[in-house]
């Protein structure tokens, strides 16, 4: 240790250190809490669209697993797919190719998750702006922490911010750094709080994979154009039936089996 | 899932000792700052948080043990591995094979579209007979 | 005795896979009790969720076990807990069950027939077009039920019961497609493979009883509905091995003496595809019969094979 220590007030633990922290947590569940007070409850979606969702599933399965099928079952299927996803048997919404484009601002659902954005947004960033502000202006330029390692001098820039200090040793955190630490930090320390949400989030993820294209949405592609897509993968496909050779396959697999018999 | 006493003495008995070895730490680095001398840590320290760590390990992996099931003929199933599932799905469609209720049970039960007038009517008509 | 968990896991999957749907009642009876008993012993060790998924359980089993105030009772529990949430689908489907069990099936009507946009009701609504009574009458029951599918393309449930429906009164052919209609969604359901080769079998026997000539095309075309039916028991084997329903399906049709008899007539005239069959049958036949006798129980083997003989 060549350079001598710098000493810090005992009592910055208890009055600047810990209350970032604290006051980090209490902020963070109570974003949480509003945001969940703020989501809409689910909608139910119109019936129509689901069908139109589902056949456009039940074509890309149809693409994916068409092994399942015999010859000439596949060839039906085929033949009625190509047909209908041609036609506009399935739309949600069939329209009229001479309207003019509508005004996406005017469109009810695209306001409803501009809405909700916005919403999320904004429960994101006003409290966090807050908390910068007061740890700034209360504890602008702190030194509160020595950390318990040694480490280079690339994280200078992060673990002192708003210190002017250029040869500070970099095992000094700055208050603002602190506050920054918390900020990426405090996620475990929140799931850990409010333990089911944890698992809700995962289930919203696990959701969010297994959910239907997003057809005719705000930012999503148009009906008519998934459907000719898949109407022109459905016409280049070429089959191949599970059922082909199945029972040599077996046998063999059981061979050994037979010949002990 | 099924945490047993086995499992909460390990993790407790390994808790304690990684507590011990960061406070004997704790007050050796203390000592050796006074003196002025740094050293290098005791063995005996890092050879207890070594073995603090294997024993929580040990009871963490003893904590995923496969619950027992149980049959709809009311046998008790013990599942074929002890920790983890099987991977394939040969093998691991056998527990619930086994259970009686497949996982694809939903297909064949068709619970939304329950005849319930009917299956109340059969109910009835078996504690009929079943009084004669 | 097994552990609360064991029997909470238990009680858990026959919830979750609605197999009580199809207990017969002294196992409605047994299961009804068991779960009351254990409800009232440890009901209260049970995360919230568990314990209401349970308390749904209880309510269809007491309604099939004719105990309705127990139903009642349970139903309103279920009420008070989420009663201001007027847009579950899941409650008013209960409702609606509990009404039409008791006799006021206009009433069960009128609860699920306001949104169309309630896929969950709309498929209950389905079953309003079904003879209650006597299930064999289905056509307008069919009907509906493509009219749901048509809006609701993708629903297997859906599909399995149209399926099943068809299978009923003897349109194996659409029951086949049903059929294949999930497995091109999901293609690893090894108990619709079964299905499926149960009705091409179901398809073989109608057609073999109007058979009156034993002219080659058509033994032939027999032979290819056999074929169908053996390749899809095959399958269900390849995904799963130990599944004691396909290999007794392979059994069963390896088995058809009288058949095969008219068959090898025909492979001793000549035939290539027909010779090859017959000797796939005849491996495919030691090997399945040492399958079944490695674990299949002799009890098991009576209740497959009833489905069988239709």
């Amino acid at each position: 240790m060549s350079t001598p220590d710098l000493l810090l007030d005992p009592q910055l633990k208890y009055w600047v250190l810990l209350p970032i922290s604290f006051v980090m947590v209490l902020v963070g569940l109570l974003r949480s809490n509003a945001t969940y007070l703020l989501q809409p409850g689910p909608k139910l979606e119109e019936f129509k669209a689901l069908r139109e969702k589902q056949f456009l599933k039940r074509a890309a399965c149809f693409r994916q697993n068409n092994g399942v099928l015999t010859k000439e079952e596949f060839e039906n299927r085929k033949q009625y797919f190509t047909a209908t996803l041609e036609s506009n048997e399935f739309y949600a919404i069939v329209e009229d190719p001479n309207a003019d484009p509508a005004n996406p601002l005017t469109d009810p659902g695209m306001n409803d998750a501009l809405m909700n954005m916005a919403k999320g947004n904004v429960m994101n960033y006003i409290p966090q702006t807050i908390i910068m502000a007061w740890v700034n202006y209360f504890f602008a330029g702190f030194v509160i922490m020595k950390l318990p390692f040694p480490l280079t001098d690339g994280f200078k820039q992060m673990l002192q911010t708003g210190i002017e200090t250029p040869d500070l040793n970099v095992r000094y955190v700055s208050s603002i750094s602190w506050y920054f630490v918390n900020l990426f930090g405090l996620r475990p320390v929140y799931s850990l709080l409010m333990g089911d949400l944890a698992a809700a989030e995962l289930m919203n993820q696990q959701q969010q994979q297994q959910a239907l294209p997003n057809i005719g949405g705000p930012g999503g592609p148009k009906a008519d154009k998934l459907f000719k897509a898949e109407a022109e993968n459905i016409q280049i496909l070429t089959h191949k039936s599970i059922f082909d050779g199945i029972t040599e396959r077996v046998l063999e697999k059981y061979a050994d089996e037979l010949k002990a018999l | 899932m099924a945490t047993s006493s086995s499992t909460l003495v390990l993790y407790f008995v390994g808790i304690l000792l990684l507590i011990h070895s960061g406070y004997s730490s704790y007050e050796f680095h203390k000592l050796s700052s006074l003196s002025h001398h740094s050293q290098d840590l005791p063995q005996d320290i890092l050879l207890e948080t070594l073995i603090g760590i294997v024993v929580i390990v040990i009871g963490g992996i003893s904590s995923i043990e496969n619950p027992n099931a149980l049959s709809l003929n009311g046998e008790l199933i013990i599942p074929e591995h002890k920790y983890l599932k099987p991977i394939q799905m040969k093998d691991s469609v056998k527990l619930n094979e086994k259970i009686g209720i497949s996982d694809y049970e939903d297909l064949n039960s068709r619970l939304p579209f329950i005849n319930i007038v009917k299956k109340r009517k059969e109910y009835d008509d078996f504690i009929k007979s079943s009084e004669q | 005795m097994a552990d609360v968990n064991v029997v909470k896991n238990n009680f858990l999957l026959i919830a979750s896979s609605g197999s009580f749907a199809n207990f017969n009642p002294p196992q409605l009876i047994y299961y009804h009790d068991k779960l009351q008993q254990f409800l009232l012993s440890s009901g209260d060790t049970l995360a919230t969720v568990e314990l209401f998924n349970l308390y749904e359980l209880q309510f269809y089993l007491a309604l099939l076990t004719k105990n309705d105030i127990e139903a009642k009772t349970v139903l309103n529990k279920l009420l008070d807990q989420f009663g201001n949430n007027k847009k579950s689908q899941r409650l008013k489907l209960l409702q609606s069950i509990y009404l039409e069990a008791i006799g006021d099936k206009e009433e069960a009507l009128n609860l699920i027939n306001r949104n169309p946009d309630e896929i969950q009701l709309a498929r209950r609504l389905v079953t309003f077009s079904r003879m209650n009574e006597n299930e064999d009458d289905n056509e307008d029951y069919i009907e509906t039920l493509n009219y749901f599918l048509d809006l609701q393309p993708s629903d297997l449930i859906a599909w399995s019961e149209l399926g099943h429906e068809y299978s009923k009164i003897g349109h194996y052919d659409k029951a086949i497609h049903c059929f294949k209609e999930i497995l091109l969604q999901d293609s690893f359901i090894y108990p619709i493979y079964y299905q499926v080769g149960l009705n091409y079998y179901y398809q073989f026997l109608q057609e073999e009883k109007n058979l009156k000539t034993e002219r080659k095309d058509k033994l032939l075309e027999l032979m290819n509905i056999l074929i169908n039916a053996r390749n899809n028991f095959l399958r269900a084997i390849e995904i799963f091995d130990d599944y004691p329903k396909g290999w007794v399906g392979i059994l069963t049709i390896t088995k058809l003496n009288s058949f095969n008899d008219k068959l090898k007539k025909l492979s001793d005239g000549g035939l290539k595809e027909v010779k090859q069959y017959l000797e796939q049958n005849e491996s495919l036949q030691k090997l399945s019969n040492s399958k079944v006798e490695e674990f299949v129980t002799t009890e098991e083997y009576g209740s497959i094979i009833k489905q069988f003989s239709k």
